[in-house]
């Protein structure tokens, strides 16, 4: 998902000249069609230099030890993205990166990539669709040339070429890259966000993704930043109604997308749901982990949940316990116990549910049961890396 | 007129200048505070006097504007960026070991008196997360002696957010409700693992004042 989102996570809650969204919502344009066929290559000077640009980023992001090695998850994404464009992507290169927030991007030498922060939040394969097709629809339309060249003719190219430099040089220091820097580039108008958003919803439509996911993805982005404000005794703003915004309004595009996805509806629509705890199930205790331990305590209790509404699992429970126990909070020891308690008995409880469940048992001076827990969790994981406190706590 | 006007300019020129020179000190001297101290091989009390440690070779003791908090102080071998050993002293419940601030979204979890190891070790390594770390790896909990008994040993290393990777090895132990925490960090490829040895003979020389 594009600068957009990135910006509404991350800047929320600063801008302090809002307004109310400005336009009415409206059912997208969805007849729009793609300016970059297969093979594509840089046709101006312009495209050159941004695409030489690129490479020493991407460079820098294949080497980068943030990125994680899935090879079977980006097969798949690139099988996504082929259902969604109709045709093979050969020119496509999938990386996903190891960050928390909720991001990803599609460059326009075909460099596309995901956070994991991003799979960490989807419930399923049309939602998953939802966000590269919108991406698809920034690189289908050559946003970001097209971006390029307005901002030049307005006389503040020095910004979007500052982004480039830096990327070149302060972006990629040592192994490590910074990708907030790198999505920093990707900022593209209002216009644009709507036509990405139409072209997305057009091709979920087409591959016969439920369209009305690409609306549920925007409302979990809205609903967990409030939830996250909430409890961090925050006022939620959406930083994108405000006057000097270049985005539209988040809930004016979720209500648009709404609006579209009802206007394209009588199609004989999935969500893919299986195909997406398949490919992600491996790689889910680390999703959640990530998310977890950054301690933003309504942030992660509102993702768990809104993953829960398909069902709760024992690595649900499991991490719902790690969120009150790491906010320790007044009363938030027994909500932990409790939920420690409850995946233990679910069948994909993970080891770690016992070691916390035998921690909060000898917390709550039932000595017997704590062992109990503890000694279950290291005859389940007999190699773990901290057994050797797990131990000592036994021996004591 | 003419005349009058630049002299004028220079009357003005001149009342400033004292205060410019103030104002560029820092600036044409190179620093803006005190400097790197020298640490030499003898018994040396840390954080504040909150415990003694006696290394076996010279350190540099890094300024204390760049410690995080002031309960703690830092020593550096070839620079912060290579290398780096922190001792947090009598840290008292309900702080944390990064500065944050109470409506901060992520937050590093708040010392507790009854934490747990697990406890102690998820609060290491979420001050690393909530900086933009999500590449975090526990290597090993492990029992240590540390300051007359027994504490946690966590051994880790990470992704910063930008630079090479790091490994880090933090002891901590909780003595009458106050946590005492010692953390060696160092790049992974040498930096590290040459500062171990003097690392743990810090940490088992570690003292606690009588």
């Amino acid at each position: 998902m594009s600068s957009s989102r990135r910006h509404f996570l991350a800047q929320a809650g600063v801008c302090a000249c809002c307004l109310p969204a400005l336009a009415s919502a409206k059912v997208l344009d969805t007849g729009i069609e793609s300016l970059v066929g297969p093979g594509y290559e840089p046709v101006d000077k312009d495209e050159r230099g941004m695409w030489q640009s690129l490479e020493r980023l991407e460079e820098a992001i294949r080497n980068s030890p943030k990125r994680l090695d899935a090879p079977k998850f980006d097969a798949y994404t690139r099988g996504v993205v082929e259902r969604l464009v109709e045709r093979p992507v050969p020119d496509l290169r999938i990386y996903v990166m190891r960050d928390a927030s909720f991001n990803a991007s599609m460059a326009p030498n075909g460099m596309m990539v995901v956070h994991t922060g991003l799979a960490a939040r989807i419930r399923n394969e049309a939602q998953f669709a939802a966000v590269l097709g919108h991406e698809a629809g920034h690189y289908s339309r050559k946003h970001t040339i097209t971006q390029y060249r307005s901002m030049r003719r307005k006389s503040s190219a020095s910004a979007f070429i500052g982004v480039l430099t830096a990327i070149g040089g302060v972006g990629i220091a040592g192994d490590g890259v910074s990708l907030a820097l790198v999505m920093s580039m990707y900022q593209f108008s209002r216009t644009q966000e709507s036509e990405a958003d139409a072209f997305g919803i057009k091709l979920m439509a087409r591959a016969g993704y439920s369209p009305g996911a690409a609306s549920e993805v925007w409302k979990q982005v809205i609903e967990e930043r409030k939830a996250s404000a909430k409890l961090s005794e925050q006022k939620y703003k959406d930083a994108s109604k405000s006057a000097f915004s270049t985005h539209p309004a988040t809930d004016e595009r979720m209500v648009d997308l709404k609006d579209t996805a009802a206007n394209l509806a009588g199609g004989n629509f999935s969500d893919h749901r299986d195909e997406w705890v398949a490919i992600t199930k491996d790689h889910m205790p680390m999703l959640l982990e990530e998310q977890i331990n950054l301690n933003d305590a309504g942030a992660s209790l509102y993702i768990i949940e809104n993953l829960a509404q398909d069902g709760w699992t024992g690595l649900l429970r499991y991490n719902e316990g790690e969120v009150y126990r790491l906010r320790a909070g007044e009363g938030d020891a027994e909500k932990a116990a409790a939920a420690y308690a409850t995946a233990i008995t679910l069948p994909d409880a993970p080891p770690e549910a016992w070691r916390a469940n035998g921690y909060a048992l000898l917390k709550a001076g039932k000595t017997e049961d704590g062992r109990a827990s503890l000694n279950k969790y290291l005859e389940l994981n007999p190699g773990a890396k901290d057994a050797g406190m797990v131990r000592f706590t036994l021996a004591q | 007129m003419i005349k009058g006007k630049n002299t004028m300019k220079l009357r003005i020129l001149n009342a400033l200048l004292p205060i410019a020179v103030l104002l560029t000190l820092p600036y044409t001297t190179g620093c803006v505070g005190p400097a790197y101290t020298l640490v030499d091989a003898k018994q040396t009390p840390v954080a504040t006097n909150a415990f003694t440690v006696q290394p076996s070779t010279a350190w540099n003791r890094m300024p204390k504007y760049a410690a995080p908090t002031k309960f703690e102080e830092t020593w550096t071998k070839n620079g912060p960026l290579l290398d780096s050993v922190a001792f947090i002293g009598a840290l008292p419940e309900g702080t944390a070991l990064i500065k944050q601030n109470k409506k901060d979204e992520k937050r590093v979890p708040l010392f507790r008196a009854d934490m747990t190891p697990q406890d102690l070790a998820s609060m290491v390594e979420a001050s690393y997360r909530i900086q933009g770390v999500t590449v975090f790896n526990t290597e090993s909990v492990d029992p240590v002696d540390f300051l007359g008994g027994k504490g946690v040993r966590v051994r880790y290393n990470y992704a910063p957010t930008d630079g090479m990777t790091k490994k880090g090895s933090a002891v901590l132990r909780v003595v009458d409700k106050k946590l005492y925490v010692m953390k060696l960090e160092g790049v992974s490829s040498h930096y590290f693992e040459a500062a171990v040895p003097e690392f743990d003979l810090l940490v088992s020389t570690a003292t606690l004042p009588h």
